[in-house]
């Protein structure tokens, strides 16, 4: 199962998953108990949003066994879940297997393979979780890295023990042909001690050498020597599938550490604030109907014939509607931060903030408290320093969506593309009805209105759009305090800057309509479309020459 | 603190007709606070006038940067070799923000972006008011802490004039009468008698413009 080099014939053809790299001193309580460290607030953000395919690559950078881990993992991140306080906590695991599930009936593009920019080789004993998490972090430093593996396939424990209707094969071979596609060797059938020795291949020209056999079958390294790191179950004994995926990071680490001739011992516990909430503030919310308390989803069950029948798992998964409505469930912790450097004490978002989150200290500066903060966005839209962090996707990340959504081709020279912001908690798949009915309709999910700011409206007719519109909530039922408002304000303002630009008002629209009021969207879409038509290519796409007088056709 | 607006687009178009490179320059203190000219306000001004001159179908280049304090020395070195890229500066600090670029970068065109409009403080979010003068001779000890130099329309050292209409300026009704809240917090402070005394016209060689203070 050499597929190191595999080539995804979809993967030339597909853009490339949104990246998202925000990551700054307040983690969420789930990221922080997850000894992988996944960035379970961020994945569970993009599900709310529909990006399925954002939250497959994001999980995957700290967690590449994620079908295994949605299936069967401890769950720490679930024990420190906010939201327990309010009702039952976020269904993580169920959320990680759905995004797995959904990558792998998708058939997602595989990712491409890394420049190997590094001349240090590696080699890898052991190909289950913390042997091939430690291959793909290398991989991605840009090491070449062998793994050897004494059985005929890869995946350790997780395929040696695993009864199938626990982990079905295809769901762990996708997740390992991911891993591999990252341009690793895999040798499989080659045993250490039998078929090749360490010194063999310090010989051989290894820079460095990870021992990551597990526990069934390794003896305890007696002697540390150097460029020669155990980790895993090999070190440790046996554990959880996501305590041996945070041993191959921390080995890589290690390694990396090592071969750039630092320190080998990984960075220490991380100092990270870790935004727990109150259960007193959140009880008020609830009281006051800010929060409304909703029940986790159970996960459904295959009936028993056809789980006896086919030899698969009992839990058949979450379907996407459901997926949606729990991962909305989340309170996003710890989402805003201030950026000190940049923070000039105007006390805006003091002012403005709907939960009066942000303080004044004793030192006159201002903090985010985190453990009142809603995740609202509304701070960050208006501080005039840009001095808000907003950690979570879907606010940084929202002009390179915008950008990937102008460039799909037009869908004819006739119907000008507009770009259609929308919440997701207004209405979650039904946007689908848009995109099939308006190809020229590009729909990009909002947490709430109020993540759009006049920049980034500014910045779609600059990247291409004749047309821009929001839609979402009516203002009594936006799932924050004043999203819908300040959602309106901002059109207003951005409007009027149109205006003055020569790009005109008209081009801009906000609709606040009844949850999930999809057939009048769609009317209003027709409606929006025909403006944007009978106004003309946008003026920013249709420049004369000026020594040609013929109109110049839009060259979208 | 110092309150200013953004001169409309179409101005700031005009200003900068003859330059190819234009460094906007925002400032982080007074004119960020009131929205006229932190990094935000400098990002949706480049952002319009790139869109603009492509409207016109111009190819120019606006670059952006936000300095800590214009109306600071220090904090100018950091534009040293950004200036040097372009052919004028549109500065959207204050007037002093405009002529410390302008003393810094003397061979370079120094535009300004936005009015300064006055001294003041926010009333609400996205509203301020005019509340001093900076007259060098403060009289706010004997008016219950309200200047009427600022804000009484006509500066009245004497007042209320007979416009005064309950509570409103008769020369603009959206207004206070700056002497009946005089009036007021005086009555709170038991102190109207204060209201009697008689003011001389005011001496205005107490200052001597351009001021100009030694610390000693």
């Amino acid at each position: 199962m050499k597929r190191g080099n595999k080539k995804s014939t979809l993967s030339s053809t597909v853009a490339q998953p949104i990246p998202f790299v925000s990551q700054r001193n307040v983690q969420p309580p789930c990221q922080a108990a997850c000894p992988a460290g996944v960035r379970v607030r961020d994945y569970i953000a993009l599900i709310a949003q529909g990006r399925y395919r954002d939250a497959d690559s994001l999980i995957r950078e700290q967690m590449p066994f994620s079908s295994a881990c949605g299936r069967i993992c401890c769950q720490p991140c679930e024990e420190e879940c906010n939201r327990a306080l309010v009702d039952e906590p976020v269904a993580i695991m169920y959320l990680k297997r759905f995004i797995s599930d959904y990558a792998y009936q998708a058939k997602l593009p595989l990712p491409n393979p890394i420049p190997k920019t590094r001349a240090e080789r590696i080699a890898i004993v052991g190909a289950g979780p913390s042997g091939l998490t430690a291959a793909q972090d290398l991989t991605k430093l840009a090491y070449s890295v062998t793994v050897f593996e004494a059985l005929s396939s890869p995946g350790g424990t997780l395929r040696a023990a695993l009864p199938l209707y626990r982990l079905p094969k295809k769901l762990l071979d996708w997740d390992i042909e991911n891993i591999l596609a990252l341009g690793i060797e895999l040798n499989t059938n080659t045993t250490l001690g039998k078929d090749f020795s360490l010194k063999e291949l310090k010989e051989e020209g290894y820079g460095a050498i990870l021992i990551a056999t597990g526990a069934d079958r390794s003896r305890k390294l007696s002697q540390p020597e150097a460029g020669i790191f155990a980790e895993g179950d090999s070190s440790f004994g046996a554990m959880w599938t996501v305590h041996a995926v945070a041993a191959g990071h921390k080995g890589a680490v290690s390694i990396d550490n090592y071969l750039q001739g630092k320190s080998t011992m990984p960075a220490g516990a991380n100092h990270a604030q870790i935004a727990k909430r109150e259960k007193g503030d959140l009880e008020e919310k609830v009281l006051q109907g800010q929060i409304k308390p909703k029940p986790r989803a159970a996960m459904p069950l295959w009936g028993p014939l056809e789980s006896i029948h086919d030899l698969i798992e009992m839990e058949s998964g979450y379907s996407e509607e459901v997926a949606l409505q729990e991962a909305q469930r989340c309170l996003g912790c710890g989402a805003a931060e201030i950026l000190e450097a940049k923070c000039t004490v105007c006390l805006t978002c003091v002012r403005i903030c709907p939960y009066e989150v942000p303080a004044i200290t004793s030192l006159n500066t201002v903090e985010i408290r985190t453990e009142h903060c809603e995740a609202c966005g509304v701070c960050v839209g208006e501080c005039p320093a840009r001095a808000i962090a907003f950690t979570m996707p879907g606010i940084e990340d929202l002009i390179p969506q915008i950008e990937a959504a102008l460039e799909a081709k037009p869908v004819s020279r006739t119907k000008p593309t507009i770009i259609g912001l929308y919440c997701s908690y207004w209405a979650n798949t039904g946007p689908e009805l848009i995109k099939t009915r308006f190809p020229n309709i590009r729909m990009i999910p909002l947490l709430c209105m109020a993540k759009v700011d006049t920049l980034h409206l500014l910045k779609a007719f600059e990247v291409g759009a004749h047309g821009v519109f929001l839609v979402g909530c009516e203002e009594d039922d936006c799932s924050y305090q004043k999203g819908v408002f300040w959602a309106r304000h901002r059109v207003d303002s951005t409007k009027k800057l149109l205006a003055e630009i020569g790009l005109g008002r008209e081009r801009l629209e906000i609709y606040n309509l009844p949850t999930s009021a999809l057939e009048q969207l769609a009317e209003l879409s027709t409606g929006f479309a025909q403006r944007i038509k009978q106004l003309g290519p946008s003026p920013l796409k249709n420049r004369r020459r000026s020594n040609d007088r013929r109109e110049t056709e839009t060259t979208v | 603190m110092i309150v200013g607006k953004q001169k409309p687009l179409s101005e700031i178009r005009e200003m900068i007709a003859d330059y190819q490179k234009v460094l906007i320059v925002g400032c982080g203190t007074c004119v960020t606070i009131c929205f006229a000219g932190g990094e935000r306000e400098a990002a949706i001004l480049a952002s319009s006038l790139r869109m603009a001159d492509k409207i016109d179908g111009k190819k120019r280049v606006f670059s952006e940067y936000t300095v800590k304090r214009q109306c600071e020395r220090e904090f100018l070195e950091e534009l040293d070799d950004k200036v040097k890229e372009v052919e004028a500066v549109l500065s959207l600090a204050c007037g002093i923000g405009v002529q410390a670029l302008a003393e810094r970068f003397p061979t370079t065109p120094i535009l300004p972006g936005l009015n300064t409009s006055f001294l003041g403080f926010p009333d609400e979010h996205g509203v301020w008011s005019e509340t001093c003068s900076a007259c060098g001779d403060c009289i706010l000890d004997q008016t219950g802490g309200i200047c009427p130099i600022t804000r009484c329309t006509k500066s009245l050292l004497n007042g209320p004039c007979g416009g005064t209409n309950d509570g409103k300026c008769e020369v603009d009704p959206e207004k206070d009468c700056a002497w009946t809240l005089i009036y007021q917090r005086l009555e709170k402070q038991g102190k109207l008698d204060l209201m009697r005394k008689y003011y001389p016209p005011r001496n205005f060689q107490v200052v001597i413009r351009p001021g100009k203070i030694k610390m000693e």
